[in-house]
């Protein structure tokens, strides 16, 4: 055993180059392991994970103050089906100013603790709240031109402007409110004394008693927020029998000892599930689409650099064999060898690979929207410091069996050079094409060991898929950008401000929002002239078309519990550029529907359904269907004006949609609206302004690093075969250089050697990686229930698919460039010299 | 060919493997470097084909001091100059006897018509006709030697060296190619052969130079 040890030791320490390109491989092979695993492991529900992490509320009740009081609200934590309960929080819809510019509206919620046990808060920047005139934000809000930081001043859209300090950033999984405040902030207050009449509310909130000290003559409208665990849904929140039915009859138990009517609005922990992964949903096939590659290439990478390392040491075997080691103790010496190198090198890749997944899993959980999910998850460290070493052993294993098998005259022999009698047809064919010298004598280096290119062309490919999977994906992603923004056809909106925040395309970026059911807000009903505005708008220089919309929240589908929403247009709206997946835009009493609504309620194109609104029911008939990614992504009707009026009667547009002419820049445009409507309350914005697609840029920055680290993967492999390949041909190299071949001759055949390998794995990654593409694309569809339009799938043109068949070259050429340069090098007395 | 001072050292302070030797080859001879093994006689060779750089001294063949040149210039040198036979032939296995001849003809650049007629002119005067389309693997030691010597003639270099090259031969063949060496140095051909054999030495040789320690001990006429 010692001398096992000795020898492996030995040929550890000596074969230093092979050592270097072994380590370095295993290095990245294990960091780009602990990062697919980390990714892969985060990826595997992470809604789920964080909801027990921070003890997520089974339910999230709206509550009316005139019908319950604080201390009524409190006793239902009490009610047998609750385990545990936080509230009352007052709750109101505000608007808020940062910088002079106006965020969406958002839910505040007077909260004195981030962590009650339900709803546990993860708070992602600066800290919580200590006292009023302090606000918490969601990162939510952080979109923008001027995304408020932790130390700005926000002012609150109401009477007297009362201003708040942000001190941190704070993350809900079930969303339960976008902002928080001190529960006894004076705004909540004096709604609380409004709804109530200063005197209705006897109880305390959770922080402490009512100060009641509200004098303004506007409040904003308040209610209580209750947020509740339920026993039966504590072991199984998302399997079992937890359904929606089953949360909202334990809620309505709960609340049973309350006036009828004061529940105003709820919604559940599966409801939040299912918004969140609808927009996880997009992610995951890429996500895995990508470890999965990243696994498959690490493997593979490994087994090559090993295997080739174990084989081009066939001669010192024979020696050993030489010598009276036996077949066993031959194996043992590689293996450890292989071994002594891999672990250290191992050790450190997964050190690289847990910082660097750090910052990925934290851009992942950006992604994902979903707090808490940066945590890299231990087993992705432990299971790449096992898995790794295990893979080199067994990737040493064979080939040692075999040089450990092969008799010691032949090991000597033949152990540097292919066989006597391998040349082979193609070979010998390719050597007397009429090509330059150096061309073809490195062309016939590929036919020289057919087992070790094959391996290479399947890193290869592994490496040019990616590399087209991730430009495929890139542009789909834009092209999704383009068709959620419709910027082609819609490229400005015009927020008419009295009735609140921005709306219509770009305006609804903020995901935090009341529960269903819950009060809107304060609508102030001033008069606003929409017609002059428009008439306004038509008349600026580069108008091409406007229309006004608005927003009908709080619909319902007959038969069906999914909330829907319709987006009204007051006008044509047939230029508004929502691409049509199927069927055609709608008349008067019609309905195009959104992807996700077809799919949630189970309706087709073509079928006419009852919806029930505030003003009554309709039957409609869904006519199309639309790529509607705009309007928050969820179940959306788009109707007209007329058509929506026996839901939600006479609306009036809350802003308006503006088509350009043809090469008017929007900014400019916008500038000169501004100025026009600089008499009115009217904002006019572009949408890429206020669209900064922040999960856009995220998963763009992921496929780039993914993409990055396989492509360097598939570059390695490449370098390892060139490297073991030259200097098994170093004698060969030598006497070229001395009959004649210059440095560069020689440079250009070690290059060339791997050209028509690269090429073969360009040829068959651009079909590879535009299958894997036009796969990956529908599942994130499907996963966030969307169908997509062929501007996001059709994404590879002719031109492009030819230029990434280039790609498997290029990657071939960058990972030969390096021993190429080597052998250019070698003085030709060394390289005949050499053994 | 002429040497003055040439040293060569493998390792800084270490022993010199050739030790400031002066040596002079005139055009038209053949000279044969014997020594036993480790003595520097393929330094030497190394030196003078451009395959290595004197540590300090001069090198100067055909006219081209070698120590001045860069290693593309000795690549370009070495394919217009010189012409190497190996002990162990170093064929290209891929390459028919015709390509392997062709080889350094067609690094340098040599029109193909013009390459192809000197090749087979070549294999005609080395009896391979017929084995112009064979490959290294099916020829035998001597027809591969003699083959490594064509090549070695393609460009018509001034100076030819061959290390040992009836070492990997048997006693027919080695005859054969010492018949060969002798009949090219008859023809013009400068020769500087590297052996420990005195009886290829003397077959070949018009003067023999000893080497021993890396320095010249003894230089007589064979």
């Amino acid at each position: 055993m010692r001398a096992v040890l000795a020898l492996a030791v030995g040929a550890a320490l000596r074969r230093r180059l092979q050592g270097v390109v072994t380590a370095t491989v295993v290095l990245l092979t294990s960091a780009t392991t602990v990062l697919a695993l980390a990714l892969l492991l985060a990826s595997a529900g992470p809604f789920e994970r964080a909801f027990e992490r921070q003890n997520g509320a089974h339910a999230t009740a709206a509550l009316d103050p005139a019908r319950a009081t604080s201390g009524d609200l409190t006793a239902t934590g009490s009610a047998s089906p609750v385990s545990a309960a936080a509230g009352p929080y007052p709750t109101a819809e505000i608007t808020l100013e940062a910088g002079g510019t106006p965020l969406p509206p958002v839910m505040a919620a007077g909260r004195g603790q981030a962590n009650p046990g339900v709803d546990d808060l993860a708070v992602v920047d600066g800290t919580w709240l200590t006292g009023p005139g302090q606000i918490v934000l969601s990162p939510g809000l952080l979109s923008g031109p001027t995304p408020p930081v932790v130390g700005d001043t926000v002012t609150v859209d109401l009477p007297g402007n009362p201003t708040l300090t942000v001190v941190g950033f704070a993350n809900s999984i079930t969303r339960s409110a976008g902002a928080w405040v001190w529960p006894t902030e004076e705004f909540l207050a004096d709604g609380i004394d409004a709804a109530t009449g200063g005197t209705t509310d006897g109880g305390t909130t959770e922080n402490g008693p009512d100060d009641g000290t509200g004098s303004g003559s506007e409040t904003v409208a308040v209610s209580y927020q209750m947020l509740y665990r339920f026993a039966a849904f504590d072991g199984e929140p998302f399997g079992g029998d937890a359904d929606e039915a089953g949360v909202e009859a334990a809620l309505a138990d709960t609340v049973a000892s309350l006036p009828d009517d004061a529940l105003s609005g709820s919604s559940t922990h599966l409801a939040a599930q299912r918004s969140a992964n609808a927009a996880i949903g997009t992610l995951v096939p890429f996500v895995v689409a990508f470890a999965a590659l990243g696994l498959a290439m690490s493997v593979l990478v490994v087994a090559n650099v090993v295997a080739g390392a174990v084989v081009a040491g066939r001669r010192a075997t024979g020696i050993q064999r030489a010598l009276g080691f036996s077949p066993a103790q031959v194996v043992a010496a590689v293996v450890v060898r292989m071994l002594l190198v891999a672990v250290p090198a191992c050790l450190a890749g997964v050190g690289l690979g847990v910082a660097a997944a750090v910052p990925l899993l934290t851009a992942t959980a950006s992604a994902y929207a979903v707090p808490g999910s940066a945590d890299l998850p231990v087993l992705a460290p432990a299971a790449t410091l096992v898995a790794v070493p295990l893979a080199v052993a067994a990737a040493a294993l064979v080939p040692a069996i075999r040089a450990g098998r092969l008799s010691p005259v032949r090991a000597l022999t033949v152990g540097r050079a292919p066989a006597p009698g391998r040349r082979s047809r193609p070979r010998r064919a390719v050597a007397s094409l009429p090509l330059p010298r150096p061309v073809a004598l490195g062309l016939t280096s590929m036919f020289a060991r057919p087992t070790r290119s094959a391996t290479t062309l399947v890193a290869l490919v592994f490496g040019a898929t990616t590399a087209v999977l991730a430009i495929g994906l890139a542009s789909s992603l834009s092209a999704f950008v383009a068709a959620s923004d419709r910027i082609a056809s819609s490229p400005v909106s015009v927020t008419l401000e009295s009735f609140g925040g921005p709306a219509g395309p770009g305006g609804s970026g903020e995901p935090e929002g009341p529960p269903p059911g819950a009060e809107t807000g304060a609508g102030s009903g001033t008069e606003v002239d929409v017609d002059g505005i428009i008439a306004t708008i038509l008349d600026e220089p580069g108008t091409a078309a406007a229309v006004g919309t608005s927003d009908v929240p709080g619909v319902t589908l007959v038969g069906s519990g999914e909330p829907l929403g319709i987006r009204v247009y007051h006008g044509d709206a047939t230029w508004t550029g929502y691409p049509i997946l199927s069927g055609r835009w709608y008349d008067d009493g019609e309905a195009v529907a959104s992807s996700r609504m077809l799919r949630l309620t189970g309706t087709d194109v073509g079928d006419t359904v009852t919806l029930t609104g505030p003003s009554g029911t309709a039957r409609v008939r869904i006519v199309g269907e639309a790529f509607a990614n705009d309007t928050g992504g969820g179940a959306t009707l788009l109707m007209s004006a007329a058509g929506v009026a026996p839901l939600a009667g006479d609306l009036e547009p809350r802003s308006v949609e503006v088509g350009l002419d043809p090469g008017t820049e929007p900014r400019a445009y916008v500038e000169g609206l501004a100025t026009a409507l600089s008499d009115t309350s009217a904002r006019p914005a572009a949408t890429a302004d206020e669209q900064e697609n922040s999960t856009v840029a995220i998963m763009t920055g992921l496929i780039a690093l993914l993409a990055t680290a396989l492509c360097v993967g598939a570059a390695l492999g490449v370098l390892n075969t060139v490297v073991l390949t030259t200097r098994e041909q170093v004698q060969e190299i030598g006497v070229l250089k001395a009959i004649g071949m210059t440095p560069r001759q020689v440079r250009t055949m070690v290059v060339v050697s791997t050209v028509l390998v690269g090429l073969a794995a360009g040829l068959v990654a651009v079909p590879a990686g535009t299958a894997l593409h036009s796969v990956v694309l529908p599942a994130m569809g499907a996963a966030a229930q969307s169908g997509l339009p062929a501007s996001v799938l059709d994404v590879f043109r002719p031109a492009e698919l030819a230029a990434l068949g280039a790609s498997g070259v290029v990657l071939a050429v960058l990972g030969a460039l390096l021993p190429a340069g080597w052998a250019a090098r070698t003085r030709p007395a060394t390289a005949l010299r050499t053994e | 060919m002429r040497l003055r001072a040439a040293t060569k050292r493998y390792e800084a302070g270490g022993a010199p493997a050739l030790d400031a030797v002066d040596l002079t080859v005139n055009a038209g001879e053949a000279v044969a470097i014997m020594g036993p093994s480790g003595s520097g006689k393929s330094t030497l060779l190394n030196l003078v084909a451009g395959l290595d750089r004197p540590t300090s001294g001069h090198v100067e063949v055909a006219g081209t001091v070698l120590n001045r040149l860069s290693e593309s210039a000795l690549s370009r040198f070495r394919r217009q100059h010189v012409g190497i036979v190996f002990q162990f032939f170093h064929l290209l296995d891929d390459l028919s006897a015709r390509d392997n001849v062709l080889l350094p003809a067609r690094l340098g650049g040599t029109p193909p018509r013009a390459a192809r007629a000197r090749a087979d002119e070549l294999l005609e005067t080395l009896g391979l006709t017929t084995r112009a389309h064979a490959f290294p693997q099916q020829l035998s030691g001597g027809e591969r030697q003699r083959v490594a010597v064509a090549r070695a003639l393609i460009n018509r270099p001034a100076l030819l060296l061959a290390d040992e090259p009836t070492g990997a031969v048997d006693t027919k063949a080695g005859a054969q190619i010492i018949d060969l060496l002798r009949d090219l140095n008859s023809t013009g051909q400068t020769v500087v052969l590297v052996t420990h054999d005195p009886e290829v030495a003397q077959h070949c040789a018009t003067r023999t130079v000893e080497v021993r320690d890396g320095r010249i001990s003894q230089a007589v006429p064979a």
